[in-house]
């Protein structure tokens, strides 16, 4: 094996053309399919537009299709992929140039989530913290990785069809601040969860944990929401109806 | 100057072999639906044309028309698929964290509980009915 | 163009400081209307790989003194020591704020907030989150930013100048701060500033009362870094155009295990859950340099003391060079997993070992610039208007040598310092009616700029001269020093300089240009590798992690000063600034 072939989808703005281009890169054992990027571009001062930072898996800036499944490009090795290495940017998103999408609408989501413990927006000076035992903070270990790369929501059918679904990453950090032991507003939370085009549009396909490059577990978060929506929706109703009794017995 | 819209095609669920399970679940849901419907009220109808059209008190039914046969038969092994495939769901949704392995054991113990469940239940229903005919 | 107003704050860079700052604004006042412009999305950061753990005097057996003197003596007799003392009292109330505000600190088994040893340090200080504090850091100030209305996000914005006007906040310069600063009243102050929205290739002017730089350090003129693509000094060039100074930019910390081939960061916690650094010998050999704290040595003696094992002939040889070996084994599988998992998945991923199996390999990269621009103690420039906090800023609590885990709690306390600050200007700055005629020039003449640039049709490959930038830095402005290979470095540096005239841009669009937004990073990198070596020659000794071969060693009578770079006509020009002492005079630096 000599090289590396690269056949990357781009999509010029201006001229609004979706062209396909081959790449030969010399054959390096270590090289990822960003660092063959890298090279292509410092060599022949290519245009090719692609988002890139950390390079090692953990700031979510460089995912892409490659060989038909979503990855991040700076943790997938080229010589374990299939030759030609065929790059086309994120599904469900709308391209912007090449294999960079617009994320903005499902970064959006997480307001959705409600992802903070507390509402007071007042300044704190604290002096002491809250205790949380290491076996609930064992509780967030999975969920809390969500590193919010956008792989989840390329892969997820439901968010392709219909763009206001709150989607697998924002249902992980509800899931994540729901089950921390120092949340105050689990029920806002729920409330905004619960709601049209939450937790219940969610058709349990699974893709999204199957892509997620921290295990993450998107799917089984979003199926324990819809479970606790059932108990939260019972207890708003038990609540109101109790609240509507007491009130008629006052009057 | 435009964005590129992209958008899954009709046959998004033809795309990777966890996209057609899935196809598979929702309409097998559906399909059993029917089935069991079906199969239910083609038993009571043949069961009561038998008994009292046809004067016979025989208990076998199976051979008034192919179709009896193959109807019970689709129906039994669309709910095998649908027990397997949510099944395989459940580990998901209760409040335990679980591996992937560990997963695959609780389906597996979930199988087999079923399994149980349904051996008692056919059995209290054929004494049922041995009974009452 | 398009002018966006209203704005009261507008903070550059949306990392651990540039959050915790537009948090503290928005807290202080829900009125103000603040902007994070930032050239990725906030959790793209560089803070985000950030591992270690940010220090504090979290325990009874701990004082901020004894945080305070550690930090003092680690920047080699350096450190702002007036700073250094703002910055120890608020470290664990920042700490705490945090935790309160969900963020997922590791715990011991009575449920207070864990801390572990780390270089430099002389008690257990450092919190922890895992092995991803930084990560873990960055998200939660994300997630609690979402909740405060009147922040307004601009993501995939690259600010390519700072807006000056005649009339732009007086108020500012001299107050509260007792340090002398280049600007004077008749400085013109900063009143906002000019970015290109990547995504519909727009340059747009914003308006504001404060701008706050906070856009992280300017790791990437190196080409053995652990910093990320996004650390290229942009903030640092902004300011310095703008004619504010910088610092102590002949500062440059080297971490000393980072992985041979990628630079990829393996934390100090490593070393501090008890790693040892061997060499082909199997020895410790910082046994011979630091025969006290050995691996938890400060950053600087470390890195000097692989270096000159790798002089020596004891390192092993690569086919990326020269290594040591980081050993972790003894710690076992499980500590591994528990406190040091993201360390296992990058030696596996990116190194082909498994830690708990084979050491890593190991050696010296670029990590932090100490050197930013320069600060008062209310994390004022000398320009009005503009502040600057976090890496960006040189405050300067480092000095020579950053001790590891003061930085992640220097972006919290000055963030949250740099906020309070805007938002007491902003009450007292009335709206400004500023000349139209002199901002609508400033803009046109931006406008020009980029369009030139575009236009440029010339033949030098922009990735081949930030290559030789890269390469320059690294032979010649490294861990090891002299007069000739500085002046050999300068020089070649001022060809590239003349060099980059000549790029062109091969795509003509605006949108999401990545070649043009290459172009003007690697314009302010050149700037700034121009003040490093400039600053780097003057400074006739050896300190913290500036060693020059031809002075070894610290010359506190002629030396015990910051040098400040401000730009001029004829290139850097250099100033001095007595070092402040309120405590600790200078002694010997062992371990």
């Amino acid at each position: 094996m000599q090289h590396f072939t690269l056949r990357i989808q781009r999509y010029d703005p201006e001229k609004e053309t979706v062209f396909f281009e081959e790449h030969n890169v010399p054959w390096t054992e270590d090289f990822t399919v960003l660092d063959a990027l890298n090279h292509i571009k410092d060599k022949t001062g290519a245009s090719l537009a692609y988002r890139w930072a950390c390079r090692m898996g953990i700031c979510g800036s460089c995912g892409a299709i490659v060989n038909g499944k979503p990855i991040l490009m700076c943790s997938t090795f080229c010589r374990d992929l299939k030759q030609p290495i065929r790059i086309r940017p994120l599904a469900n998103f709308p391209v912007i140039k090449d294999l960079v999408v617009d994320t903005d609408d499902a970064m959006n989501k997480f307001r959705e989530a409600m992802p903070y413990t507390k509402i007071q927006k007042q300044h704190i000076a604290p002096t002491e913290e809250t205790l949380q035992t290491p076996a609930q903070l064992r509780k967030l270990k999975y969920a809390s990785q969500c590193i919010k790369c956008m792989l989840c929501y390329s892969a997820c059918p439901v968010y392709g069809l219909n763009k206001d679904f709150v989607g697998p990453a924002a249902g992980a950090v509800a899931e994540r601040y729901n089950k921390d032991s120092r949340d105050e507003i689990k029920d806002k939370r729920m409330d905004s969860m619960t709601g049209d085009n939450g937790v219940y549009k969610c058709s349990y396909i699974g893709e999204c944990s199957q892509v997620c490059p921290k295990s993450v577990d998107p799917a089984a978060a979003l199926q324990k929401l819809k479970v606790a929506g059932i108990f939260h929706t019972a207890k708003s109703i038990a609540k109101s109806a109790s609240a509507a009794i007491s009130s008629k017995r006052k009057s | 100057m435009k964005y590129l819209e992209q958008k899954p095609g009709p046959l998004w669920w033809t795309k990777n072999p966890r996209y057609f399970m899935y196809f598979v679940r929702e309409i097998n849901g559906i399909l059993l639906g029917f089935l069991a419907f079906a199969s239910i009220i083609t038993l009571i109808a043949v069961s009561l044309i038998w008994k009292y059209a046809l004067n016979s008190n025989a208990l076998f039914i199976g051979t008034a028309n192919i179709l009896i046969p193959v109807l019970i038969c689709a129906t039994i092994v669309s709910s095998i698929i649908h027990t397997l495939t949510w099944l395989d769901a459940m580990p998901k949704i209760l409040p335990l964290q679980l591996s992937k392995n560990r997963q695959k054991i609780a389906y597996v113990i979930l199988i087999i509980f079923w399994l149980g469940l349904s051996y008692i239940l056919l059995n209290i229903f054929y004494l049922s009915y041995a009974t009452v005919v | 163009m398009e002018t966006i107003s209203g704005n009261d704050i507008l903070i550059i860079g949306g990392g651990a400081a540039g959050l915790r700052a537009a948090i503290e604004a928005a807290e202080t006042d829900e009125n103000l209307k603040i902007a994070l412009v930032s050239k990725v999305y906030p959790t793209r950061s560089h803070t985000v790989s950030a591992e270690g753990g940010l220090a504090a005097a979290m325990r009874e057996y701990d004082s901020v003194e004894n945080h305070a003197y550690d930090t003092v003596k680690g920047s080699d007799f350096l450190a702002d020591q007036d700073a250094v003392e703002y910055f120890v009292k608020n470290a664990r109330e920042e700490i705490l704020r945090l935790e309160h505000w969900g963020c997922p600190w590791s715990r011991e088994e009575n449920g207070k907030i864990a801390v572990r040893a780390f270089g430099g340090m002389n008690a257990k200080r450092t919190v922890y989150a895992a092995d991803k504090t930084g990560f873990y850091l960055l998200h939660s100030l994300f997630e609690r930013s979402l909740l405060y209305e009147n922040i307004k996000r601009y993501d995939e914005w690259y600010v390519t100048k700072l807006l000056t006007s005649d009339s732009a906040g007086k108020i500012g310069v001299g107050d509260n701060s007792g340090k002398t600063s280049p600007g004077d009243n008749s400085t013109p102050g900063i009143c906002g500033i000019t970015a290109l929205h990547l995504k519909t290739g727009k340059l747009v002017a914003f308006t504001a009362k404060v701008v706050i730089l906070a856009t992280g350090g300017a790791g990437r003129i190196y080409k053995f870094t652990t910093n990320s693509a996004l650390n290229t000094g942009d903030g640092l060039a902004l300011a310095y155009n703008a004619g504010a100074a910088l610092k102590d930019m002949e500062f440059v910390q080297f971490h000393p295990t980072a992985m041979a081939k990628t630079g990829i960061l393996i934390t100090e916690a490593a070393r501090g859950e008890g790693g040892y650094l061997i060499n082909k010998n199997g020895e410790r050999f910082l046994q011979k340099h630091l025969p006290e704290k050995m691996e938890l040595g400060p950053r600087d003696m470390v890195s000097r003391a692989i270096v000159s094992e790798i002089y020596a002939g004891n390192s092993f040889e690569g086919p990326h060079g020269h290594y040591v070996h980081l050993d972790i084994r003894h710690l076992g599988e499980k500590l591994i997993d528990e406190k040091l998992p993201l360390v296992r998945e990058i030696a596996i991923s990116y190194g082909g070992t498994d830690p708990v199996y084979e050491p890593i390999a190991v050696r010296p990269a670029q990590h932090y610039t100490m050197g930013g621009v320069a600060v008062n103690l209310n994390k004022e420039t000398g320009i009005p208007g503009l502040l600057a906090a976090g890496e960006t800023a040189c405050s300067t609590i480092h000095g020579a040598n950053r001790l590891g885990s003061n930085s992640l709690s220097e972006c919290l306390v000055f963030g949250a310092l740099a906020g309070r600050t805007a938002a007491a200007h902003c009450h007292k700055t009335h709206a400004q009616k500023h000349p139209s005629a002199d901002l609508a020039a400033q803009m046109k003449d931006e406008e020009n700029r980029i369009d030139q640039h575009l236009k440029n049709d010339g033949k030098e490959s922009l990735a081949a001269i930030r290559n030789e930038m890269q390469e320059n830095m690294d032979h010649h402005a490294g861990i090891l020093r002299s007069e000739k290979s500085l002046e050999f470095g300068l020089n070649k540096l001022m060809e590239l300089r003349e060099r980059v005239k000549n790029v062109g841009v091969g795509d003509k669009s605006t949108i999401f240009n990545t070649g043009l937004i290459a172009l003007l990073e690697l314009e302010g990198m050149l700037l700034i590798c121009e003040t490093i070596f400039k600053t780097a020659l003057n400074r006739t000794e050896s300190r913290g992690a500036h060693y020059r071969t031809d002075f070894h060693s610290r010359d506190d009578k002629n030396w015990l000063k910051h040098q400040l770079v401000v730009k001029s006509e004829g290139g850097p020009k250099i100033t001095h600034q007595p070092v402040t002492i309120t405590k600790w005079l200078p002694s010997e630096r062992t371990y």
